[in-house]
């Protein structure tokens, strides 16, 4: 069992000649979070605890929104992954302001559409489950309708921003990549003809 | 001049996958070395993030495109820049370069102790003569100096080194080395490398590429624990690089003295003696200049950096640039021709999949024009091919329609395998493709830069229309589906097998550098990375230009020692 203090030792200097041995995963990890964290106090602009990009209801928007195209099921969900933080983090800081603009201009959309749901005049957030379902499945169908004709800038639309976000930011995330995909990131071996 | 500094018995310029060599091999042979690095140190332990999973990156590995997009955009196109591995990639607003507006291409730089030997890709193959003949049976460019015998051991040496695992074919082309084990094929590839060698009779051969990331320790450096992204660095020194290997080795001596945040610009020369007496640096610190000397000088700058070095450093005996009285310096700039290839669905094994990420995949050795050249193919030459086998995840369907559970379900699920094949191209070395001075444009320290004129020629362009050709014709006999032919070659440059600008040659009338790395006008000053290349190949490049600078290094000693230099 190596110990920590030789593991910091060998893995510390340049310099350091020794044998680096065989680390379980943890320490492993560590190791690279340690660098990440240092890396990451040279830079500026730490991430916020509120949105920066959304207003309250819309992150709300956002929230529900997303956990109905990757809802909780049996495994965790778009909340549980914290997704709507992560589209804030992309509308915020990758995003131009156009393309931020058009968003936030679609969760409007989202509102009305919602407001003129037949038996519904609630905005999105309010509406039942099964009346945001009926909304994004209707966007979810333009949008194959525009793909399919082969409209410029479909991806653009502020619903496949969205969805996209989603998914990207849900398959990437903690829950989405450990209990989802039950992926091992370190497994310490490969194994090219594994059970599926 | 802010200072003439205190002497030593060699000076590199460069800390890369060559200046390491050359700092391990002058060192250890006894002479007080100055290594001269452009960027700043690196400490594993600070700088590498191979282990920072996707969801503490803040873009999720999407990249700070704001800030890629303003000081990056050259450096964003190679395949190893990612949203944490960016920091070892230039900044290219600091370090300008032109082009003629109608031949773009792609200088790939690093700038760190290390260079680009922290992301490299690490697949290492031998030359043989039939690629250090090719120029001289062409009548094409120069005869290379030296042959295979001359660089075998060398390759033995470095090998043993690095630490290289892969699998020995005997092929006469790619000839094998010491080799830890290889890693492992996967299923697919296993079955499709089976119906490869049944369908073309073994004339065709498909293997685990041989990679210079271990499968067993060496000292110091533990065996691969497939974590995946070697591109931002590797804690456990699985893979080669300076930085965790020769750089150390150097150190132990106590005769290496390494100077990061030094540029160098200028090789000294004294008309008196006709040697080169040092190296002229910008601290990028203080933005103040300094001279070093010593008896031998190596560049190991990168083929670009050492070709500008040569041209920025003219004198009355050399008005041209350093070395340059042939006027080869800057002709010949190659680069290998890639994405050449072909992929298809495999169908079958829907209930296999892979559990870990290996840095590394398939290697198809070159199996054109074999004989040399006389068959009946359109082009000379040839290529090889790298690729692999996986089954397609959630990442090429975010775009699918649908959502909800049965829509997280399919995401989840993953789909059939696919097979690639990807091609690297043997380019030929064409005066016409050179790097000269650029009249007016500097870098950020006031250094007279580069204009970058590189095309591909029609052997290229023959080359990489057979490479797309038969990749698909191989899937289509190993019973791929739905194959999808690559159409679009690579922006030379983008390979980052840049090589040439200063090429080995038996004649100084016609060449910069003589068998030994060494100029032919200059026999103090040593240029060993890939601007030594007299001609391509299809392999990648830089376990040559490795043994190469070993080389040099020793012959460099020996001269010293016998008192030539």
């Amino acid at each position: 069992m190596t110990s920590r203090r030789e593991m910091l030792r060998a893995l510390g200097g340049i310099a350091a000649l020794e044998f680096v041995g065989a680390f379980g995963v943890e320490e492993l990890i560590a190791v690279g979070r340690r660098a990440h964290a240092l890396a990451d106090l040279r830079r500026s602009g730490a991430p916020g605890t509120s949105p920066r990009a959304l207003t309250p209801a819309q992150h709300e928007m956002v929230v529900q929104a997303a956990e109905r195209i990757i809802p909780r099921t049996d495994t965790p969900g778009a909340t549980d992954a914290a997704v709507a933080d992560f589209i804030d983090i992309m509308l915020a800081d990758w995003y131009s302001p156009g393309e931020r603009e058009r968003f936030t201009t679609g969760l409007s959309e989202l509102d009305a559409r919602a407001r003129s749901l037949a038996g519904g005049g609630r905005s999105f957030a309010q509406s039942t489950e099964r009346q945001q379902i009926a909304v994004l499945e209707t966007l979810d169908g333009e949008l194959q309708v525009r793909r399919q004709s082969g409209a410029a800038g479909a991806n653009d639309h502020w619903f496949a921003t969205l969805k996209h976000l989603t998914v990207w930011g849900y398959y990437t995330s903690r829950p989405g990549i450990v209990e989802e995909l039950r992926v091992e990131l370190i497994p310490g071996r490969y194994d090219g003809n594994a059970k599926y | 001049m802010q200072s003439i500094e205190r002497d030593y018995d060699a000076i590199v310029v460069g800390s890369g996958i060559t200046g390491g060599w050359a700092a391990k091999e002058l060192c250890e042979r006894g002479l007080r070395t100055l290594v001269l690095e452009a960027g700043r140190d690196i400490d594993p332990q600070r700088d590498y993030t191979e282990h920072v999973p996707p969801w503490e990156m803040r873009f999720r590995g999407l990249g700070n495109r704001r800030e890629v997009e303003a000081r990056q955009q050259v450096q964003r196109r190679s395949v190893s820049f990612d949203e944490l591995s960016h920091v070892f990639w230039t900044d290219d607003v600091d370090n300008p370069y032109s082009t003629p507006s109608d031949k773009p291409f792609d200088w790939l730089r690093a700038r760190q102790v290390g260079g680009k030997s922290i992301i490299w890709g690490r697949q290492v193959y031998r030359w043989s003569d039939l690629d250090f003949e090719a120029n001289l049976r062409d009548g094409i460019g120069v005869d290379w100096p030296i042959r295979y015998a001359d660089i075998a051991p060398w390759y033995d040496h470095v090998e043993r080194f690095i630490g290289v695992s892969g699998e020995a074919l005997a092929l006469p082309h790619l000839p094998d080395g010491p080799y830890q084990p290889p890693m492992e094929l996967n299923c697919v590839e296993a079955a499709v490398r089976d119906r490869l060698h049944g369908h073309f009779d073994s004339a065709r051969r498909m293997t685990i590429g041989r990679v210079a990331v271990l499968t067993e320790p060496l000292p110091g450096r533990a065996p691969c624990h497939y974590c995946g992204p070697c591109q931002r660095g590797c804690v456990t020194r699985s893979y080669f690089s300076s930085v965790t290997a020769s750089l150390p080795a150097a150190r132990a001596t106590g005769r290496l003295t390494l100077r990061p945040h030094s540029i160098a610009h200028t090789v000294v020369y004294d008309a008196k003696s006709g040697r080169a007496s040092g190296v002229r640096i910008i601290d990028t610190r203080t933005r103040t200049e300094h001279e070093f000397r010593s008896r031998v000088v190596f560049l190991c700058a990168s083929a670009l950096e050492s070709v500008r070095i040569l041209l920025n450093s003219g004198s009355p005996s050399f008005p041209d640039g350093l070395a340059n009285g042939s006027g080869a310096v800057g002709l010949g700039i190659m680069d290998h021709i890639k994405q050449g290839g072909a992929s298809g669905v495999i169908p079958g094994w829907e209930d296999r999949t892979t559990i870990g990420s290996r840095p590394n995949g398939i290697l198809i050795p070159r199996f054109r024009n074999l004989d040399g050249g006389s068959s009946a193919q359109a082009f000379i030459r040839g290529y090889q091919f790298q690729g692999g086998a996986g089954r397609v995840g959630w990442h090429g369907r975010t775009r699918d329609p649908g959502l909800g559970a049965p829509f997280k379900a399919r995401l989840t699920e993953l789909g059939p395998w696919v097979m690639s094949l990807a091609g690297f191209g043997e380019a030929l070395p064409r005066d016409e493709n050179r790097a000269a001075l650029h009249a007016e444009l500097r870098d950020a320290w006031g250094i007279p830069t580069l204009h970058i004129d590189v095309a591909w020629s029609p052997n290229e362009l023959a080359i990489y229309r057979d490479m797309t050709e038969s990749a698909a014709e191989m899937l289509e006999a190993v019973g791929a589906k739905d194959i999808v032919r690559r159409t679009r070659p690579s922006v030379p440059g983008n390979a980052n097998h840049e090589m040439g600008g200063a090429r080995m040659g038996r004649d100084r009338r016609t060449s910069v550098l003589n068998g030994w790395n060494q100029a032919h006008e200059v026999p103090n000053l040593f240029v060993t990375d890939g601007a030594c290349m007299t001609s391509s190949a299809c392999q990648n490049p830089s376990l040559t230009y490795m043994a190469l600078t070993a080389r040099a290094a020793a012959h460099a000693v020996d001269a010293l020692n016998r008192r030539e230099l």
